[in-house]
């Protein structure tokens, strides 16, 4: 039927032109075996109804009739076959009823439901109280919760700036490296770079007192292959046990996503550390990674033997590490050579390498997250640091073997004292940034108020007040968590809900406080400090000092309801993942998934976003949706990072420095090189505070060009790579996620000089091809893919295909597809009147300012074509246009460092 | 909430500047704490150099409306704002109000952050003047008159 149409309209379309190309016979057996498939394949297509709803819930209501289903002859009779056989084909046996509800939520039934559900996606501990309020979503190997569904984002920001907002993170994962100082130190370098500011040899972190942050490569790839940002804590050691060879301990936090990246990077880094300097046995053997696990768990048993005991012990009772429990009857066992992958897969990673052990310690920590002043007094009503009586004789409990020792004795009494120090403050972000400090404290359950009560500030007023300025002491930072013994011991011994339920119900008078003696579990933590923003010198209206400080709280698993419930009950608000990206949108850093594109998550990131916005548009009628060719955008849903990048090295003429890392772009993070970057943008700001002052005017501006020609080499080091960018509007606007930023031109500047609030410039509509044009265009392929000669039966296929994509390209003018945004062949820099250098990645109002601010990427030598372009007058302006608008916007663009 | 950045600025001190060397040459950032924060009852105001001083001024008539004094706080940079803004509330007050001046120093921590690892985090504490200013309803205004106080506006 198809075919037929087509010719009869080309005959109209084409006339007497086509009739002479056409062939003198057609082999009509021929023609029609071509045919045949096609043909088949449309019958069966019309056969068979594609709903799965029956013919008679396919009716129009108006046609439909009482007892339809009894009487077939009420239907109509075009009808009657397909029901008739419907009707005899009906499952005969009765559905089987669903059980009960009574049934389904009986205990045991309703846990095996549970286990079953979190099989795929594990869930968080918190799970099935934020399943009750949040939206969650399936993301990273997790069941995470992104938004309450009751709060809007506002309240969210309310909370972090007046209140306390409470997050799980719990989906971080925890990587723990044990090993002698220097080995961990020569392995873990291969992983970062001293450039980036704070590596893992950082000397403030490597005592343990403070946290550090880092930004981790692949093996010895900086700066290309980043892999992402990660978080550590050194284990502090005590005065009496320093040496050389003592075996430190290291936890790395990073992101679910990047999770088994790290893990294998770690075990290269170490193993060719392990190489060049400490040749053990296993190494000197093993070549490969493979072979060297085979050789590790065969050679070292106990080792096996720890593994295997350590994981039962530690999912006995815990809900929500499901897949741990099934882990055991597979690991225990020594398995095939081949099966080692599979069980690796498996099995928490423990690896050895060297003198260094690995050990994934995922799922089996508990994080929470409090951002907000009254963190401090939320935290101070709902820990209450355990009393560790001496006791004479000795116990089996965990706390009086440990702190039976007299240095740990000593510590808990110095971490008491610290920690009454600490809660007098008032807000986190009066006390050392990055913080650690170890605390062990009662069962929250039982300091439970009986309803949700907002935590009070104490009244009194504090005299000395720079008594938490200097950095604690080492000790202050212990924690017995760092012990897997006690971590599994606090949980196993921990009073399940009911029972304590139980013993209060005992009570004589209720509601008087659970005295439970030496069976009451002490639970260890860690405490960490977040210092959120922090002081910029630059930066017109920066947000408010301190913002989005808070404390992070470690936990041992098995913990995390009893802590999360006690919070809540002082009222400190729960919130999930959005409101992680909406704080950092507010605090003005990068998020990680997001504000990573060179790294492979990012990456995913962006296709998934991509994906999602494609789908939604598609959508959308072409009238209720921007079209993006009139508007000028090359790619409304996709960041083209590397062509952007590639595009300005070829415009400038250095496709020899592109050629140079392999054609890959990577985001700057060098901090000497931003820093020098960012004095220069500041440069600019400031020659307009002083510009009556010509002479200090000109020595700026010699310097100026001193800085440029500095940067200019710089430009050609690093010609590919981006560079973030904090872009804040100047009058109105607001920028938004994957809108363009220009460099402005000259009038438009002055434009600004004249008159800031006159709009600033448009963009003229683009051309779009008439509809005339393209079917123009469309015979024109046709005419050529005739003349090519080739099968007569192939062009008709290839004809219709192209009216397929000449379609898709008419409702989405070519954005309706996924383009590959890595080899895009479309002018980025120039197809608009003013010259793209980048894209914003994530931006919005900022409620915190009250101007909109956006963070993105620009092209380094685009951002060195900026400067040139900046006149002595203005801070560096860019103009920032969204993805549905005509209107550009001015912004005032800085590095952040 | 006091505008950090431009504390320094307010007297020139070779303490500073010698800061500054150290943080140009040895690559350290300053990054700067908050101010010890007193406690914060119903009737304090705590003025900094970016608060609409407009809608401070309204914030401290209404206080007033329901109690008899106000404290106003500033420091640093913002003592001028804090005292403009008790003298503005004086006037308006038409003679019902007073104000008594209370000043005090305020020790400020700013943390020295490494940006090469091989440096230790240091700590640098400086001290910046504070003004504490009561606004209080005069005995002998609120004898005569409580009805007074719709003449504030």
């Amino acid at each position: 039927m198809m075919v037929k149409q087509k010719g009869t309209k080309r005959k109209r379309e084409e006339g007497d032109d086509i009739l002479k190309e056409a062939p003198r016979e057609i082999g009509v057996v021929e023609y029609v075996e071509n045919r045949a498939a096609e043909i088949k394949a449309l019958h069966k297509y019309l056969g068979v109804s594609r709903s799965n709803r029956l013919v008679m819930q396919l009716l129009p209501k108006g046609l439909r009739r009482r007892a339809l289903s009894h009487n077939i002859k009420r239907l109509p009779r075009r009808l009657r076959e397909a029901a008739k056989k419907e009707y005899v084909n009906r499952d005969t046996k009765a559905r089987r009823k669903p059980p009960s509800r009574k049934f389904r939520r009986r205990p045991k039934n309703l846990l095996e439901e549970y286990n079953r559900r979190q099989r795929k996606h594990v869930w968080l501990e918190t799970h099935i109280w934020h399943a009750k309020r949040f939206k969650m979503e399936e993301k990273w190997g997790y069941k995470i919760p992104i938004q309450p569904t009751d709060k809007s984002k506002r309240a969210s920001y309310r909370s972090t700036k007046h209140h306390c907002l409470i997050q799980d993170h719990s989906y971080m994962c925890c990587i723990e490296l044990k090993g002698p100082e220097h080995c961990l130190l020569d392995g873990l370098c291969h992983m970062t770079n001293n450039s980036t500011g704070q590596t893992f040899a950082a000397k403030g972190c490597l005592s343990g007192i403070r946290e550090g942050h880092t930004m981790l490569y692949c093996c010895d790839q900086y700066p290309l292959q980043a892999i992402g940002c990660a978080s550590f804590l050194w284990k502090p050691v005590t005065g009496s046990d320093i040496t050389v060879k003592t075996v430190r301990h290291l936890w790395i936090w990073v992101h679910p996503a990047c999770h088994d990246q790290i893990c294998q990077n770690l075990e290269k880094s170490f193993q060719s550390s392990g190489e060049v300097k400490t040749v053990t046995p296993a190494n000197s053997t093993g070549i490969s990674n493979r072979d060297n696990d085979k050789t590790e768990t065969d050679d070292t048993p106990q080792d096996k033997s720890i593994t295997s005991k350590s994981v039962p012990t530690d999912s006995d009772n815990n809900e929500t590490s499901k897949d741990n429990s099934i882990k055991p009857n597979l690991s225990s066992n020594n398995l095939q050579n081949n099966d080692t992958d599979s069980e690796k897969e498996l099995v928490p990673l423990k690896v050895k390498v060297g003198e260094v052990e690995i050990e994934s310690l995922k799922d089996r920590l508990v994080r929470l997250r409090l951002t907000g002043p009254a963190s401090q007094t939320v935290l101070a009503q709902t820990l209450q640091v355990a009393d560790m009586l001496p006791q004479a004789g000795s116990s089996d409990l965990w706390w009086h073997q440990l702190y039976g020792r007299d240095h740990m004795a000593i510590a808990h009494t110095q971490q008491r004292q610290f920690w009454n120090e600490v809660t007098k403050c008032r807000s986190p972000g009066e006390l050392t940034p990055h913080l650690v400090l170890g605390l062990t404290v009662r069962d929250p359950r039982i300091l439970m108020p009986d309803i949700r009560t907002k935590a009070t500030e104490t009244q009194e007023v504090e005299s000395d007040s720079c008594a938490m300025s200097e950095a604690p002491v080492p000790d202050v930072s212990l924690s017995a968590i760092w012990d897997q013994t006690v971590r599994s011991n606090v949980k196993q011994t921990k009073l399940t809900d009911q029972k304590l339920n139980h013993l209060k119900s005992d009570h004589l008078i209720p509601g008087t406080p659970l005295d439970l003696g030496e069976k009451e579990s002490k639970i260890p933590i860690i405490l960490i400090q977040t210092p959120g923003v922090r002081s910029r010198s630059n930066g017109q209206r920066s947000t408010a000092p301190s913002y989005g400080s808070g404390w992070d709280i470690v936990i041992p698993a098995g913990w995390s309801m009893a802590f999360w419930v006690a919070f809540n009950y002082r009222c400190a608000r729960a919130g999930g993942l959005r409101e992680s990206e909406s704080l950092a949108h507010e605090q003005g850093v990068l998020h990680f998934p997001q504000g990573y594109p060179d790294t492979v998550v990012g990456r995913e990131d962006e296709t998934n976003l991509c994906h999602q916005l494609m789908d939604t548009y598609n959508k959308k009628p072409p009238a209720k949706r921007p079209n993006y060719t009139k508007l000028g955008i090359q790619c409304p849903f996709q960041f083209p990072w590397r062509s952007l990048v590639k595009q300005w090295a070829v415009k400038e003429e250095m496709q020899d420095e592109w050629n140079q890392t392999g054609g890959n772009f990577y985001v700057m993070r060098d901090k000497t090189i931003l820093k020098k970057m960012s004095k220069v943008l500041s440069d600019v700001t400031w020659r307009k505070l002083s510009n009556e002052n010509k002479e200090s005017l000109f020595t700026t501006m010699v310097s100026m060009l001193n800085k440029n020609d500095e940067l200019l080499t710089l430009g050609n080091k690093h010609t590919n790579c981006l560079v973030p960018v904090e872009v804040t509007m100047v009058t109105r606007g607001c920028s938004e996620r994957f809108a363009n930023i220009a460099i402005p031109l000259q009038e438009d500047l002055a434009r600004l000089v004249s008159n800031p609030k006159s709009g600033a410039p448009m963009e003229t509509i683009h051309k779009e091809e008439t509809r005339r044009e393209k079917n123009e265009e469309k015979k024109k392929k046709r005419k050529l893919q005739k003349s090519g000669g080739a099968c007569k039966t192939e062009t008709m296929d290839s004809a219709g295909k192209n009216k397929v994509g000449n379609e898709n390209k008419n409702s989405a003018d070519g954005q309706g597809e996924a383009l590959d945004v890595d080899e895009i062949s479309v002018d980025l820099i120039d197809s608009c009147s003013r010259p793209v250098i980048g894209y914003i990645k994530e931006g919005g109002f900022t409620l915190g300012v009250g101007n909109g601010r956006g963070l993105g990427f620009v092209s380094f030598i685009g951002l060195l074509k900026l400067l040139d372009t900046v006149p002595h007058k203005l801070p560096c302006t860019v103009l920032v246009r969204s993805t549905t608008s005509y209107q550009y916007r001015y912004a005032y663009i800085n590095i952040p460092y | 909430m006091q505008s950090v950045e431009d504390r320094g600025k307010t007297h020139p001190r070779s303490k500073s500047a010698e800061l500054k060397d150290l943080i140009d040459q040895e690559e350290f950032t300053l990054r700067k704490r908050l101010p010890r924060k007193l406690p914060k009852r119903k009737n304090d105001v705590y003025v900094s150099r970016k608060t609409d001083f407009k809608s401070q001024l309204e914030r401290c008539k209404k206080i007033l409306d329901l109690e008899n004094e106000v404290f106003i706080h500033g420091l640093g940079a913002a003592i001028t704002r804090a005292s403009n803004l008790a003298l503005t509330l004086e006037l308006t007050g038409r003679g019902s109000l007073s104000t008594a001046v209370h000043t005090s120093t305020v020790e400020l921590v700013d943390d020295l952050e490494p940006d090469k690892e091989d440096n230790e985090p240091d700590t640098f504490s400086r001290n910046n003047s504070a003004i504490h200013i009561k606004v209080y309803k005069v005995q002998s205004a609120l004898l005569v008159t409580s009805g007074e106080d719709s003449s504030h506006r």
